[in-house]
Formats: C-alpha cells, sequence, structure tokens
C-alpha cells in the first residue's frame, strides 16, 4: 500500500513540475514526463517481483505450458507500452504519431500471438 | 444443479420399475446370454460382472454400478480441474488489462491472445470429448443389436410374431438412424460450433455471433425432431397404453429435463411414453436397462463434471477478464452439454426400445 | 529508477524553463533555442540509459 501512495505523491509533483516547467519550454516539460512515467512504471515493476514468483508457482503446479502463456504475457505489455507512448505523443499535439503508435503494437501484438496461431493449426491438423 | 438430479433419480426412476414380480418364463433356452454379455464394452462388464439376463437379483449388479462411479469420481474431478486451473491463468493473465480500457476505438489484442491461448489448452479437451460421445453411442447401439433380437425372439415364441418382427425392426432402426444423424451431422456441427465460438469471441464480430446462436439451434432442432419422431411411432404404435401411471411419468419428466440443452424439450415426450408402459416384470428387460447405466455410467460422468467446472469457470472469468473471454469458456461448456444431450438421446431411446418390446413378450 | 533522479531532472528542466523565459525576453532567441537544446540532450541521455535498464529488467523478471 505504501508504494501506491509513494507512487500517487510522485505522480503528483511531477504534474505540478511538468506544469511549471511549460511555461517556459513545452519540449523539456514533455521529456520529464516522461522520465516521470517511466520511474512510477519501474517502482510498481519492483512491487512485482513477489507476484511473479506466485504466478511462476501457479504455471509449475498447472502444468500450463510456457509457449501459450508467454505470448498473452507478452500482448498485455505491448498493450500498456503502446497506450502509454501513444498518449505522451497526444500530449504533444501528434495524433498522427500516436495512431502510427497504436498501429504497431496492435500488429506487433498479432506477431508475437502468431506462435499460438501455429500451435492451434497444429492441433486442428492431427484433428483432422 | 439439474445434473445431481439426473443422476440420483436414474437409479431411482430404475428401482420404481423393477417393483413386482420377476417372472422367468420359458424364454431361457431362446436367450444367448454369453451373447448379450459379451457386446457390453469392457467397463461395464467389469460393473456387470455375471450378472445375466436371466437373474432375478439385480442388486448385486446395481451396487458395483454405484460403487464404480463413486470411485472413478474423484479421478474425473481432479482431471478436470487441472484443464480449469490452467484456463483460469490466462484468464488471469488478461485481467491485468481488461480493466484499463486501453482499446477504446481500436482492436483488442490481449483478448485475441487470450481467447487462442484458452482455445490452445481446451481444444484437445473438446475432441476427446466429442470422440468419446460418439463412441458411448457406438456402444448402445452394439448393445442394443446384441439384445433386441433376442428380445424379439423371445416375444415371438410367447406368441405376438408379426409385431414383434415389426417393433425390433423400427426401433432397430432409429437406433441406427440416432447414430448416423450423431456422426454424420451433430458431432461435425459441434466442431463448427468450436470454431465458430473461437472466431466469434476472439475477434468480437457480431455476425459471428449470430453464427453461433444459429449453430446451436440447429443442433437442439435435429436432436428434437428425432426424439418426436421416436415418440410419435411409439404411440402410434400402440405400445403406449391407455392407463396413466402419474408418479412413474413424474419422476421421468423430472429426470430428464435435467439434461442440459435438450432436457426441456424431450421431457414431455418421455413422460407420455412412460405413463402407458407400466412396469417392466421381465428380467431380460431389467438386465437391459442395467447394462445401459453400465455404458453410459462412466462417460456421462466425465461429461457432467466438465460441463459444470467450465461453466463455474466462465462465471468466475466474467467479472475480472471481460465479457468475451468468458463467452469462449462458456461456448466450451455448451459443447459438452449438447455432446451430454445426445448421449442422453441414445439411452433414452435404448430404454424405449426395451419397454416396447417387453410390453409385447408379458402381454 | 531512483525518485531522486527525477528531482535531478525537475531541476534541469526548470533551469532551462527560466532560462528560456529570460533569454526570450531579453531578446535572444537563438541563445534560447540553444539552451533547450542542450537541456533535452543532457536528460534524454540519462532517461533513455534508465529505460533500458528498466525494460532488461522486466524482460529478465518476466522470463520474455
Amino acid at each position: 500500500m505504501d508504494v501506491v501512495v509513494k507512487i500517487a505523491a510522485i505522480a503528483c509533483l511531477a504534474a505540478l513540475i511538468a506544469g511549471i516547467i511549460k511555461r517556459g519550454s513545452a519540449e523539456m516539460s514533455l521529456l520529464f514526463e516522461l522520465a516521470a512515467v517511466f520511474a512510477i512504471v519501474a517502482i510498481a515493476v519492483s512491487l512485482a517481483a513477489p507476484i511473479i514468483e506466485v504466478i511462476d508457482k501457479a504455471k509449475v503446479m498447472s502444468g500450463i505450458s510456457q509457449s501459450v502463456i508467454s505470448p498473452v504475457i507478452k500482448c498485455v505489455f505491448i498493450a500498456i507500452i503502446a497506450r502509454i507512448a501513444s498518449d505522451m505523443c497526444k500530449g504533444a499535439g501528434q495524433a498522427a504519431m500516436a495512431n502510427a503508435v497504436e498501429l504497431s503494437g496492435a500488429i506487433g501484438a498479432v506477431y508475437v500471438a502468431l506462435p499460438l496461431v501455429s500451435t492451434l493449426l497444429d492441433m486442428l491438423g492431427d484433428l483432422l | 444443479m439439474r445434473w445431481i438430479r439426473f443422476f440420483a433419480l436414474l437409479p431411482v426412476l430404475f428401482c420404481f420399475f423393477c417393483t413386482g414380480a420377476f417372472a422367468v418364463s420359458s424364454l431361457e433356452d431362446e436367450i444367448d446370454t454369453k451373447g448379450i454379455l459379451d457386446s457390453v464394452p469392457s467397463e461395464a462388464q467389469e460393473v456387470l460382472q455375471d450378472y445375466s439376463p436371466l437373474d432375478t437379483e439385480s442388486d448385486g449388479a446395481i451396487g458395483r454400478l454405484l460403487d464404480y462411479i463413486k470411485g472413478k469420481a474423484g479421478e474425473v474431478f481432479a482431471q478436470t480441474i487441472g484443464s480449469v486451473v490452467k484456463i483460469l491463468a490466462v484468464v488471469l493473465v488478461c485481467s491485468l488489462v481488461s480493466g484499463m480500457n486501453l482499446f477504446k476505438g481500436g482492436f483488442d489484442y490481449v483478448n485475441l491472445a487470450g481467447c487462442l491461448a484458452i482455445a490452445a489448452l481446451a481444444i484437445s479437451d473438446v475432441n476427446s470429448v466429442i470422440r468419446m460421445g460418439a463412441k458411448t453411442l457406438e456402444d448402445i447401439s452394439v448393445f442394443s443389436k446384441a439384445l433386441l433380437p433376442t428380445l424379439a425372439t423371445a416375444a415371438t415364441a410367447a406368441g405376438a410374431t408379426t409385431s414383434a418382427g415389426i417393433k425390433y425392426a423400427a426401433t432397430s432402426m432409429f437406433m441406427d438412424v440416432l447414430i448416423s444423424a450423431a456422426t454424420s451431422v451433430v458431432f461435425p456441427l459441434m466442431y463448427a460450433y468450436t470454431a465458430c465460438v473461437l472466431a466469434s469471441c476472439a475477434i468480437g464480430d457480431k455476425r459471428l455471433d449470430a453464427a453461433v446462436k444459429l449453430i446451436k439451434k440447429v443442433t437442439v432442432i435435429i436432436i428434437t425432431a428425432l426424439v418426436s419422431v421416436f415418440t410419435f411411432y411409439l404411440s402410434a404404435s400402440g405400445v403406449v397404453a391407455a392407463s396413466t401411471d402419474a408418479a412413474a411419468s413424474k419422476l421421468v419428466k423430472t429426470a430428464v429435463s435435467a439434461l442440459p440443452v435438450v432436457g426441456r424439450t424431450i421431457s414431455d415426450a418421455a413422460s407420455t411414453i412412460v405413463s402407458g408402459a407400466g412396469i417392466i416384470r421381465s428380467s431380460i428387460g431389467v438386465f437391459g436397462l442395467v447394462a445401459i447405466l453400465a455404458i453410459c455410467a462412466l462417460p456421462i460422468l466425465r461429461l457432467a463434471v466438465k460441463y459444470l467446472l467450465f461453466k463455474a469457470t466462465a462465471s468466475i472469468a466474467e467479472p475480472i477478464a471481460g465479457e468475451r473471454v468468458s463467452k469462449l469458456i462458456d461456448g466450451i461448456s455448451s459443447v459438452y452439454g449438447m455432446v451430454v444431450g445426445m448421449v442422453g438421446v441414445g439411452a433414452v431411446f435404448m430404454f424405449f426400445s426395451i419397454i416396447s418390446l417387453i410390453k409385447v413378450v408379458s402381454g | 529508477m531512483d525518485v531522486d533522479l527525477i528531482f535531478k531532472i525537475a531541476a534541469v528542466g526548470i533551469l532551462v524553463a527560466v532560462l528560456n523565459i529570460l533569454l526570450s525576453r531579453s531578446g535572444r532567441d537563438e541563445q534560447a533555442l540553444m539552451v533547450t537544446l542542450a537541456g533535452l540532450v543532457c536528460v534524454l541521455v540519462i532517461v533513455v540509459q534508465e529505460i533500458s535498464e528498466l525494460f532488461a529488467l522486466i524482460k529478465n523478471l518476466f522470463g520474455l
């Protein structure tokens, strides 16, 4: 819980400072915003380490194969990162760039999901 | 928990029909006992052991059947829980982003990946379930081909020559029609249903949703049509007398309506037949019923457990991972339900065929 | 990525912002632009390093 409070405090502070910097230099404000976003993500990820241990334990117990679950996890990360980047572009007023980032996120996700599709096709091939 | 009802009522139903004297007629010489026992698949033979069609005491076999079911139940449950846990792992990962509303206008690829993963996990299960359903129906058919001629011969010996022959021919024709309908139409439809459900949930297209509903409806209509025609034949051929046996018909109605998907529609038909069928007096009939229970018990148990657990998983998944993932899991459980419906219908057909022939034998 | 780093970058950002305002007020726009660019490059170097470390950490943690 402390981590969430910490993150909330950092985020609010960073937002204020970004507002101040914007008055003098909009580009610096954007860069500062980027740095703040990734700092928050880093803190959140460090919290996730014990969660990962539990998930790994569950993976081993249930016997789910890595090749089935890892595309799904990768898609989750692609979604989060693409969304952050696209929002940043929108914040800078570059709507076209934002859309391009989202599109490449979608394509990347489908690319990552391809092993799943080929596993499925293999199984269907065995059935038929 | 309709399933528990169905399963609990089946033995009770069976006992109801066994009250009254078991009249052993002079049919002994006509019956090829060994041939009939051999036609039953090996797991069922384990249960029946040396219970022959002429035994008047059926309690031993019933007791063995119940023990067998109890013994296997834990194993079946454990197997299904394994697949359910894997699916829940995927559901958990998908739930990480489902609350975030990341894909307002665009393509939800996390949902796509999740649905593909669940399909990869479940598809071999679905395939083995459909194969198991087909094999069970085939076992019932093989058994009926062994038992019914015997009953028809016995009926002929008891003096009802033409009608016995006709009834046997008609009921075995219906069993054949059912089996071929199942293997060439219904089970391929199930594969199509699975594919459609996967596509519709992965991509989220409304038209695919409509296709899914259509296939399910068609399957239910086919099964209902088969049962209605069979029922009509049995009433028209005079097997059903005017006497009404309210308790038995109510029991049958409740038991049959517990079958998923098709239960409600055929329960009325079922009770109509039973209300006129009366009580089975012959030991052969009792044997036939015990044998059907033995053949169907394990497959139906497996299917029931799978159906229930997958439905439970779907309802767990809905609040945490979003609508489409839970729809996919629900679709898989519907496939299991439809297979159960088919197998249940096969057992019910066999049951009524036996009744109609017994009616001829005992007058 | 420490919280201290954020504050360092904030400090650089505020410095650049203030200098920017001062220089453009006194009419030296090109110098304002150069200060902005210098600040950008400085912060970018630090930030990119941190981001790549973060991605390596995520990859290791999740085994992707």
